[in-house]
C-alpha cells in the first residue's frame, strides 16, 4: 500500500509560536524525529507536520480527513493543555474520522502513536486516544516525585533518555510503515505464543524496562502489555489476564518504590500485576502457564517501607512452581531470561506411542550378541531405543542423557567389556534424576558375569535391579516380565 | 600430587548419602554426583576423539581437574569414543620441577603398580633413559609397557603450566632443553598412529600465552583448547538440584532461590557452595524425615554459603587440644602463601618438613591433619582413609579456604608479614656483606627483633623463601649486638653525667646551706630590729598614756582648787553676816544643786555605761549566734560538697561502666554508682546511673533483653489493655500482635496479619475494644473479650486513619484522618458522624480523661480544644507552621502535653490554659509522649532516634536517654497502668535487622534489685581503690555476696 504521506505529526496550535524564532519543544521533536526515521528508511520518509497541514488548508482549502486517509501512521504530542484545546480534539477527531474507530482498520495494526509529554489523569486522556500506543516523554524526578519533560532547546543536544525514547518511536513508526507497505498481516495474536508480558515497573527502573523490552523485541518476540494497563481493578485484571494467555513468560522488575494503589484494590499496579500472574498460574482452568520470573536488583536500595516490605514478602513466601526470584545486575538477569526463552522454546519430546521403551546400552563388539534378542523385546510390545554406533566418531553424551531420560526400563549387557565400562554406565543411571527424569525406571535389567560393588548403587532407591550373569530367552523374559508388572 | 590422584582415580572415597563432596575434588567414582557441567565433557571428548589431544584450559579455581576426571573420564570408561572401545589405562602427572623425570615416575607406577618401590625406582631409571633418548621416548616408553589389545592409554598432564613456571625460576640452557624436550615428547607421541595414545592437559588460561613459543604444541592447542566457562545461574542450580536428586531429597523453592541469588561472581563458587550443601545436608539428614524438603532452617543452621565453611574449619581447630593449635597453625601457614599480587596460592608440603617448621614429632603434625581431613570435612588431602606418613604431601584441599576461613585469612596475612621481614633482613644482609649498607638500628631493628622473637624462624622454614638463613641471623644478632653495645656505651656516659651533676649538686647544696645560714641571721637581726622599733613604739605610747594622766591630774586638781576657793568664800562670809547666811545657804545650794548635778551625771554616766554594756553584751551574744550560723553554714557546705564529690563520683563510675569489658565489674560500677546516688540523694533515675545499670543488665542477660520481637517492620504503636500488663503492638507489617508482660516468656499472639500497613492503634479504657487505623481508608474494630473474632471493619473515611481514641466511657470512639476530618463511631448504636472537619492535616488526637473535650494537633501548629458536646472550639495554642505532632492529656487532664517538628515538648495548665513549660526536648519531631500513671513522668519519642524519660515536675532535669533502636525513628511509647515499665518501638530501615520492642523499668531501683541479683562478687579492694577512692571506705556493694 502506496501513501501520499508515510507520516503526519499532530501537535496543538498553542505549543507553536508562529512569529517566534525559538523553536518549540514540538517543533524540535519533529526535527529529531525526522533525523532518526531518515536513518531507518531507504527512501527519505515524508513527513506532513501539523503547520503545514495548516497552511494547506488555508492555501488550498483541502480536506484534512481526505488528506489523513493517504497518510500512513500518525504521531501526536499531547500534553495536558492540548487535551483541553478544541483546535486539537477536533484534528484528533478528524484522524480517529479517516483511521477509523478502532485498531482493525488497515491489516490490524496500530497506526496512532502518542506522544506524552506530562502525566495525563484518565479524566484528561482524550478518550478517542486511550488504547493508542503511548511513549512517555517525561520522567519522574526520584526525589521530589514531580514529571520533568525531555528538555528540548534548540542548539542543545537532548540527553540520552530522550533519544532512547525516541529511536524506540522510531524503530515502531518504520516497522509499521514497513508492513503496512508490504501488507503483510500480523498472525493472529491470541493463537500467536511468542509473546512476553514485560509488568510496568516503578519509574525508577522505567529505563531497565525499556532496555529489556528493546533486547526482548530484538529476539523476536512480542513485548505485551502493547497499551497502558487500566488504572482499575477488574479491567487491569481482564487486561493482564489476556497478555498472559499469549505469553510464555512474565517479567516482573522491581524498582525502590511500591507505587499508587490502583482503585478498587489494596495494591499498588507493581503488586497487583504480580498476584494477578501467581493466580493464573495457580489456577487449574488455565492450561497455558506462563513462567513467572521477578527481578530484584542487586544493588536496589529502597527507602519507601511498603516496598521493603513487599519485596520482603516476595521472598518470603513460598514460591510457587515455576516462578523464579532473580537478584543479580541487569546484564546476568538478561542473560538470565536469554537463557530460559531458549530453555522454553526447546519443547521436550513427549512419546505418544503405546508400550514401554528400552534403552539398551553394550559396547560396539558385544553389538551383534544383544541385537539378536531385539526381536523378542518388540514381540512383547517394547519399543527400543538402541546404542547407535553407525559410522561415529564418538557418541553424543547429550543424546545418551536424552535418552535415559525418555527410556522406561534399561538394558545393560556387559558381554566382554571391562568393569569400568559396567561402573560408568551405572552410574549413568543413578545419575539421571539429576538430569530431571521426573519418572524413575521400571527396572534395570544388567547382564553381567561379574556383579559390580560400585558403590553408586546404594543411590539406586526404589528401581528393581535385575542381575543375570547372561542373556537367553528365559532370563530377558523374566526380566521384560518385571517391567510389565510395575 | 599426581600419587593423589591416582590414588583418586583407584580408590576414591564416598559417603554413602550425603551426595555433596565438600570442599575436596569430586572423585571418578563420584561422576555420578557431578553435575553442573553437562556439555562441556562432551566438547573435550570430540576434541580427544578427533585429534588424540585436548587442553582444557581455564581460571584458577574453574574445575579443570574435575571435568577431567568426572566428566571425561566415566565417558571414556563409557565407551564413548566408539573407535577406542572402553578400555583405558590412565595415567596422571604433573611436570613439577622435574617434568621428564616426573613422567618417568607417573610411568612407572602405572607400567605396573604393584612393584617394591626399589624395583619402581630401577624401571624410572629406565624410563627416564628411554625418555630422554629422542624426542619419539614417550611413544618407545608406551610401547614397552606392552599395553594390551584394544587398551588405549590417556596421558592426563595437569597443572601444564608448572612447566613454565619451572622454565622462569630456573634460566639456563638445561631447563630451557628440558622443556622443550618435554614439549616434543608430548607432541610426537599425540602425531604418531601407531599406538593408541590420547593426552589432555589442564592449564591455568593466563599462561596460555607461554605456549606460543612452541610451535607444534601452539598448532595442537589452537585445534584442541576447551576454555572452561564460568558457570552460570543455570549451572549452580544443576549443582544443586542433581546431587539432591540423585539423592533422593527435595529442596524447598524459596532456599533455591536464596542459594542461587547469594553465590557471588567469582570463579570458585562452586566448592564453596559444594561445602554449603554438604553441611547443609547433614543438618537436614540429622533433623528431619527424609520426606520433608531441605529448608532455610537447615541451611542457615550450617552457616550459609557466607560462613559455612569457616564455621566447619573452626569446630576442627576447636577439637584440637591446647599443643595442638600452635601447631595447626604453622601448619597451614606453611601450606599457603600470599603472593605480592595479594592472591594466596597452596604450597603443598611433606610431614616430614610440616613438623621440621612447627619443630615438632612427625606424629603431632598427623595428629593435627587427621583432625582437618576426618570424614566429612576434608579441609586437607589426602581424603580421609588415605594412610599418612612422613612422607605424605599435605595440601589445602582448595584455595577458597584461604579466602573464606577467618583464621586461616589471620594466618596467611600473619605468614606474609613475617616472609616479608624475612626477605628484608635477607637483602639488608647481603648488602651488608657488599659494603653497601650498615647493620640495623631502630625502629627497624626492634621490628626484626620482635619478629624473631614471636615468628621464631628456623632453616627449614626460612630455606622455603631465602637460602641465606644463617647470614640473616648474624646480621641481626650483629645488630642486636652493636645496638646493645652502643646503648650500653650510651647507659656509661649517662652516668659519668650524673656522677658529675651529683658533685656539683652536692657543692651546690653545701653553698645553699651557708646561703641559708646568712638568710637566717639577716632575718634574726630585721625580726629583732622590729622588736626595738615596737618596743619604742609602746614607749611613746606609754608617754602618750602617762601625759594624758598627768593632764586628767592637772585638770582634777584644777578643780579641787577651785573648790577649796569656793568654801574659803563661804568662811569668809560667815564671819562677815547672818544676812550673808541666806547668801551662804545660796551658795551652799549651788553646790549642793553642782554636787546633785554631778551625781546625776554621774549616774547618768553609770547608765549610759550599763546601757553600752548591754549593748555590747547583745552584740557579742549576735557575734556568737552568727559565729553559731557561720558554722552550721560551714557544715551544712560541708556536707554538700561531700556529697557533691560523692554524687560525681557516682556519675564517673557509671560512666566508667560503660567503657569496660568485664562484666563484674561493669556491674559492680553500677551498682555502687546506684548506691552512691540513692544514699546521697542524687537524681531519681540519675541519667548515668540508669544507663549503666541498663548496660550492666545486658551484660549479664545478653543484648536485647529487654526487646520483644515479632514484627517485621515499623512498629507504629503500642497499647495496654485495662489495668493489666497485656498490651497490643501494630505495625506497617500490618500484624497487630498481642503480647504480656508479666509472662516469663515473652512471646507474642498475632491478632491480625494484614496486607496493608497499620497506621494506628489504640485500646478503649475498660480493654474490651482495639481499634486500628489502617492505609485502606477503613478502621478495624476487634472485641478483645471475644477470642478469634473477625475484625469489624469501620468505613467512613476517605484517607489513612491517622489516630484514634476511645472516649472516657469506652463507648465511643473519636478518629482522624488524611482527609482531614474526626469522625466520632458510637458503638453502642453502631453509627457514626463526622464529627468535624479541618483545613489542615490533624496530626493527633487526645480526649480528656473526664471526656469533656477532645484536643487535637494540627499541620499548621495549632493546638486546638473542642467541647464534646457542644463542639465550642477553642485555640489552645499557636505556632505558625510548626507540625504539632502529638498531644497527650494527664492522667486528671489538669495538664496537656505536646510535641512539635522542632522537638520542642511544651506542658499547658487546662485551668488557665497557658502554657507553664517549655522545653527543647528533642533535636527532630517529637512523634508520641505520655504521661506516667502517676503524672510524674512523661515519656517522648523522637525522630532524632531517641526515647527521653522527662520528670514531669522538673523538665530542667537531665532526662534518661534511651538509644536502643540504633538508626530509626521512635515512633510510640507506652507505660503499662502500673507504671513500672514504658514501651517503646521504633521504624525499621535495615529490614534485616530485628525490629524490637522495648521495655524499660520506670525506676532504676527494680533493675538495680535485678543486678544485684546476677552479680556474683564485690568490689576487691584494689578495684576499690582504683574506681572508687582510696579516702572512701570499703562497702560491699551487694551485702549478701
Amino acid at each position: 500500500m502506496n501513501f501520499d504521506y508515510d507520516i503526519f505529526i499532530s501537535y496543538e496550535a498553542v505549543t507553536t509560536q508562529e512569529n517566534s524564532n525559538v523553536k518549540t519543544w514540538a517543533q524540535l521533536f519533529c526535527h529529531h524525529l525526522y533525523i532518526v526515521l531518515q536513518r531507518l528508511f531507504d527512501e527519505k520518509p515524508t513527513i506532513l507536520l501539523h503547520d503545514d497541514l495548516r497552511t494547506r488548508q488555508q492555501l488550498m482549502n483541502e480536506n484534512p480527513v481526505e488528506l489523513f486517509r493517504k497518510t500512513g501512521v500518525f504521531v501526536t504530542i499531547i500534553t495536558p493543555e492540548d487535551a483541553k484545546s478544541n483546535d486539537y480534539l477536533k484534528e484528533l477527531a478528524n484522524i480517529r474520522e479517516a483511521v477509523g474507530n478502532d485498531a482493525d482498520d488497515l491489516q490490524g495494526l496500530r497506526r496512532i502513536f502518542k506522544i506524552i509529554t506530562s502525566p495525563l489523569s484518565e479524566e484528561e486522556e482524550p478518550a478517542m486516544l486511550k488504547s493508542e500506543l503511548r511513549y512517555n516523554f517525561y520522567e519522574i524526578n526520584r526525589y521530589n516525585k514531580k514529571p520533568v519533560t525531555f528538555a528540548l532547546q534548540d542548539n542543545q543536544l537532548p540527553d540520552n533518555k530522550f533519544w532512547s525514547r525516541l529511536v524506540d518511536l522510531a524503530y515502531d513508526i518504520s516497522g509499521t510503515l514497513h508492513e503496512l507497505k508490504a501488507n503483510i498481516k500480523p498472525e493472529n495474536t491470541s493463537q500467536n505464543n511468542n509473546a512476553i508480558f514485560l509488568a510496568e515497573t516503578s519509574f525508577d527502573q522505567q529505563e531497565n524496562r525499556d532496555i529489556l523490552k528493546r533486547e526482548l523485541r530484538h529476539l523476536g518476540y512480542r513485548v505485551l502489555p502493547m497499551l497502558t494497563i487500566p488504572g482499575d481493578n477488574e479491567p487491569a485484571k481482564a487486561v493482564i489476564e489476556e497478555c498472559l494467555k499469549q505469553s510464555v513468560i512474565s517479567i516482573h522488575m522491581m524498582g525502590a518504590f511500591y507505587g499508587d494503589f490502583i482503585k478498587n484494590s489494596k495494591y499498588s499496579l507493581i503488586d497487583f500485576q504480580a498476584r494477578v500472574v501467581k493466580e493464573f498460574i495457580e489456577s487449574k482452568e488455565n492450561k497455558h502457564k506462563p513462567y513467572q520470573v521477578i527481578w530484584i536488583p542487586s544493588d536496589l536500595k529502597t527507602t519507601d517501607q511498603r516496598q521493603s516490605l513487599y519485596l520482603k514478602r516476595i521472598k518470603r513466601d513460598e514460591t510457587q512452581e515455576r516462578t523464579e526470584i532473580v537478584e543479580a545486575p541487569l546484564e546476568v538477569f538478561k542473560t538470565i531470561i536469554n537463557n530460559k526463552l531458549n530453555e522454553i522454546s526447546t519443547v521436550p519430546e513427549v512419546s505418544t506411542e503405546a508400550g514401554y521403551s528400552l534403552y539398551l546400552l553394550y559396547e560396539k563388539p558385544e553389538e551383534k550378541k544383544l541385537l539378536e534378542y531385539v526381536p523378542l523385546m518388540q514381540s512383547r510390545g517394547f519399543r527400543i531405543i538402541n546404542t547407535s554406533y553407525d559410522g561415529k566418531e564418538y557418541l553424543s553424551i547429550t543424546e545418551h542423557i536424552k535418552k535415559l531420560k525418555k527410556a522406561d526400563a534399561v538394558i545393560i549387557y556387559k558381554g566382554n567389556s571391562t568393569m569400568e565400562w559396567l561402573n560408568s554406565k551405572i552410574r549413568d543411571l543413578v545419575k539421571v534424576p539429576g538430569f530431571g527424569k521426573e519418572k524413575p525406571f521400571k527396572a534395570i535389567g544388567i547382564f553381567s558375569p561379574q556383579k559390580t560393588t560400585d558403590k553408586s548403587l546404594l543411590f539406586l532407591r526404589n528401581v528393581t535391579v535385575i542381575w543375570n550373569e547372561e542373556i537367553n530367552n528365559a532370563s530377558l523374559h523374566h526380566f521384560l516380565d518385571q517391567i510389565i508388572k510395575k | 600430587m599426581t600419587e593423589n590422584l591416582n590414588r583418586h582415580i583407584k580408590t576414591g572415597t564416598l559417603s554413602i548419602t550425603n551426595p555433596f563432596p565438600g570442599l575436596r575434588p569430586f572423585t571418578m567414582e563420584e561422576s555420578h554426583l557431578f553435575f553442573g557441567r553437562e556439555g562441556q565433557s562432551e566438547i573435550v571428548l570430540e576434541f580427544l576423539a578427533k585429534n588424540h589431544f585436548a587442553a582444557v584450559t581455564g581460571a584458577s579455581g574453574s574445575g579443570k581437574s574435575s571435568l577431567i576426571y568426572c566428566g571425561l573420564i566415566p565417558t571414556l570408561y563409557g565407551g564413548f569414543i566408539a573407535h577406542a572401545g572402553s578400555c583405558w589405562k590412565i595415567i596422571a602427572v604433573r611436570p613439577g620441577n622435574s617434568p621428564i623425570e616426573n613422567l618417568a615416575e607417573a610411568l612407572a607406577v602405572n607400567e605396573q603398580p604393584d612393584l617394591l618401590h626399589d624395583d619402581q625406582q630401577f624401571r624410572k631409571q629406565i624410563l627416564l633413559s628411554v625418555l630422554r633418548r629422542s624426542s619419539f621416548g614417550l611413544v618407545d616408553a608406551i610401547r614397552q609397557m606392552k599395553i594390551q589389545e584394544n587398551e588405549n592409554i590417556l596421558l592426563i598432564i595437569d597443572q601444564f603450566e608448572e612447566l613454565f613456571r619451572f622454565k622462569e625460576s630456573r634460566k639456563d640452557s638445561t631447563t630451557f632443553n628440558e622443556t622443550e624436550a618435554y614439549i616434543k615428547l608430548l607432541v610426537n607421541a599425540i602425531r604418531q598412529k601407531g599406538y593408541p595414545i590420547y593426552v589432555v592437559l589442564t592449564m591455568r588460561s593466563d599462561f596460555i600465552g607461554e605456549c606460543s613459543q612452541f610451535q607444534e604444541l601452539t598448532k595442537l592447542i589452537n585445534k584442541s583448547n576447551f576454555l572452561i566457562p564460568q558457570m552460570t545461574r543455570d549451572d549452580f542450580r544443576e549443582a544443586v538440584m542433581g546431587p539432591l536428586a540423585v539423592g533422593g531429597a527435595e529442596i524447598d523453592s524459596q532456599l533455591l532461590h536464596h542459594i542461587l541469588n547469594s553465590i557471588e561472581d567469582k570463579t570458585d563458587q562452586l566448592p564453596v557452595l559444594q561445602h554449603a550443601m554438604m553441611r547443609t545436608w547433614e543438618f537436614w539428614a540429622h533433623n528431619n524425615d527424609p520426606a520433608v524438603p531441605i529448608k532455610m532452617r537447615d541451611y542457615e543452621a550450617a552457616g550459609r554459603v557466607e560462613n559455612a565453611l569457616s564455621m566447619h574449619a573452626n569446630e576442627a581447630y576447636e577439637e584440637l587440644t591446647e599443643d595442638g593449635k600452635p601447631i595447626c597453625k604453622s601448619i597451614f601457614r606453611c601450606l599457603t602463601e600470599k603472593g605480592t599480587d595479594n592472591k594466596g596460592t597452596r604450597h603443598p608440603a611433606t610431614v616430614r618438613y610440616l613438623a621440621e617448621i612447627a619443630k615438632v614429632p612427625d606424629t603431632s603434625v598427623i595428629e593435627v591433619v587427621e583432625r582437618f581431613r576426618a570424614k566429612g570435612r576434608s579441609f586437607l588431602t589426602p581424603v580421609e582413609g588415605t594412610p599418612i606418613d612422613s612422607e605424605t604431601v599435605i595440601d589445602i584441599s582448595h584455595e577458597s579456604l584461604m579466602r573464606i576461613w577467618d583464621k586461616l585469612k589471620t594466618w596467611v596475612d600473619e605468614e606474609f608479614s613475617s616472609v616479608q621481614m624475612y626477605l628484608r633482613l635477607a637483602e639488608a644482609a647481603s648488602q651488608f656483606q657488599l659494603g653497601k649498607t650498615g647493620l640495623w638500628r631502630p625502629p627497624d631493628l626492634h621490628l626484626a627483633l620482635n619478629w624473631k622473637k614471636t615468628q621464631n624462624p628456623t632453616l627449614a622454614w626460612a630455606k622455603k623463601y631465602n637460602p641465606a638463613f644463617e647470614k640473616v641471623m648474624v646480621f641481626l644478632d650483629s645488630s642486636e649486638k652493636k645496638y646493645t653495645q652502643e646503648e650500653q656505651n650510651k647507659v656509661r656516659i649517662q652516668r659519668l653525667e650524673l656522677n658529675r651533676t651529683r658533685k656539683f649538686a652536692l657543692y651546690m647544696m653545701s653553698a645553699a646551706v651557708v646561703l641559708a645560714m646568712l638568710v637566717v641571721f639577716a632575718l634574726t637581726q630585721r625580726k629583732n630590729a622590729i622588736k626595738q622599733s615596737m618596743l619604742a613604739e609602746q614607749q611613746r605610747e606609754e608617754a602618750i598614756y602617762q601625759k594624758t594622766i598627768a593632764d586628767s591630774l592637772r585638770k582634777e586638781a584644777e578643780g579641787k582648787a577651785s573648790m577649796a576657793e569656793v568654801r574659803s568664800i563661804i568662811a569668809q562670809l560667815n564671819a562677815d553676816s547672818a544676812d550673808k547666811q541666806k547668801a551662804i545657804a545660796f551658795l551652799q545650794s549651788k553646790v549642793s544643786e553642782q554636787e546633785r548635778k554631778l551625781a546625776e551625771q554621774q549616774a547618768e554616766e553609770a547608765r549610759k555605761r550599763s546601757a553600752t554594756f548591754q549593748a555590747e553584751k547583745e552584740l557579742a551574744e549576735q557575734t556568737a549566734n552568727t559565729a553559731r550560723q557561720a558554722a552550721e553554714l560551714s557544715d551544712r557546705e560541708s556536707m554538700l560538697a561531700s556529697q557533691k564529690r560523692m554524687l560525681s563520683i557516682s556519675q564517673a563510675m557509671a560512666a566508667k561502666a560503660l567503657q569496660v569489658d568485664d562484666k563484674d565489674l561493669i556491674g559492680l560500677l553500677a551498682m555502687q554508682a546506684y548506691i552512691f546516688n540513692r544514699d546521697y540523694e542524687g537524681q531519681v533515675n540519675q541519667p548515668d546511673v540508669y544507663i549503666a545499670l541498663y548496660a550492666a543488665l545486658c551484660a549479664f542477660n545478653g543484648m536485647n533483653y529487654n526487646g520483644l520481637s515479632g514484627h517485621e517492620g515499623a512498629i507504629r504503636s503500642l497499647a495496654f489493655v485495662g489495668n493489666t500488663n497485656i498490651f497490643y503492638s501494630s505495625g506497617s507489617d500490618g500484624k497487630i500482635l498481642r503480647w504480656d508482660l508479666s509472662a516469663s516468656t515473652k512471646s507474642s499472639r498475632t491478632l491480625i496479619d494484614n496486607n496493608f500497613i497499620n497506621r494506628s492503634m489504640s485500646i478503649s479504657k475498660n480493654g474490651r475494644w482495639l481499634a486500628c487505623g489502617t492505609t485502606t481508608t477503613g478502621i478495624q474494630l476487634f472485641n478483645l473479650n471475644q477470642t478469634n473474632a473477625l475484625p469489624t471493619n469501620l468505613e467512613g473515611h476517605k484517607g489513612w486513619v491517622e489516630t484514634l481514641e476511645f472516649t472516657y466511657d469506652s463507648k465511643g470512639l473519636f478518629s482522624s484522618s488524611t482527609d482531614n476530618t474526626i469522625i466520632y463511631w458510637d458503638l453502642i448504636a453502631s453509627s457514626h458522624t463526622e464529627f468535624l472537619k479541618t483545613e489542615n492535616k490533624i496530626r493527633s488526637l487526645a480526649v480528656s480523661p473526664v471526656g469533656r473535650y477532645i484536643v487535637v494537633g494540627t499541620d499548621d501548629g495549632k493546638v486546638i480544644r473542642w467541647g464534646i458536646d457542644n463542639k465550642d472550639k477553642t485555640i489552645l495554642f499557636q505556632a505558625d507552621g510548626n507540625k504539632i505532632y502529638i498531644v497527650a492529656f494527664n492522667t486528671n487532664g489538669s495538664k496537656i502535653a505536646f510535641g512539635d517538628k522542632n522537638g520542642y515538648l511544651r506542658i499547658m495548665d487546662t485551668r488557665t490554659n497557658t502554657v507553664t513549660r517549655t522545653v527543647l526536648a528533642h533535636t527532630a519531631p517529637i512523634m508520641d509522649l505520655e504521661f506516667s500513671p502517676n503524672d510524674r513522668q512523661i515519656a517522648t519519642a523522637s525522630m532524632d532516634k531517641s526515647v527521653k524519660l522527662w520528670d514531669a515536675n522538673n523538665l530542667n532535669y537531665k532526662p534518661v536517654i534511651l538509644k536502643p533502636h540504633g538508626d530509626n525513628f521512635v515512633l510510640s511509647v507506652a507505660f503499662s497502668p502500673d507504671g513500672r515499665y514504658v514501651l517503646s518501638s521504633a521504624d525499621q530501615k535495615d529490614l534485616s535487622r530485628t525490629n524490637y520492642i522495648y521495655y524499660w523499668p520506670t525506676n532504676e531501683d527494680s533493675m538495680a534489685e535485678l543486678l544485684c541479683s546476677k552479680l556474683e562478687r564485690n568490689f576487691t579492694p584494689r578495684e576499690w581503690e582504683s574506681y572508687v577512692g582510696q579516702d572512701i571506705e570499703y562497702q560491699k556493694t551487694c551485702s549478701n555476696k
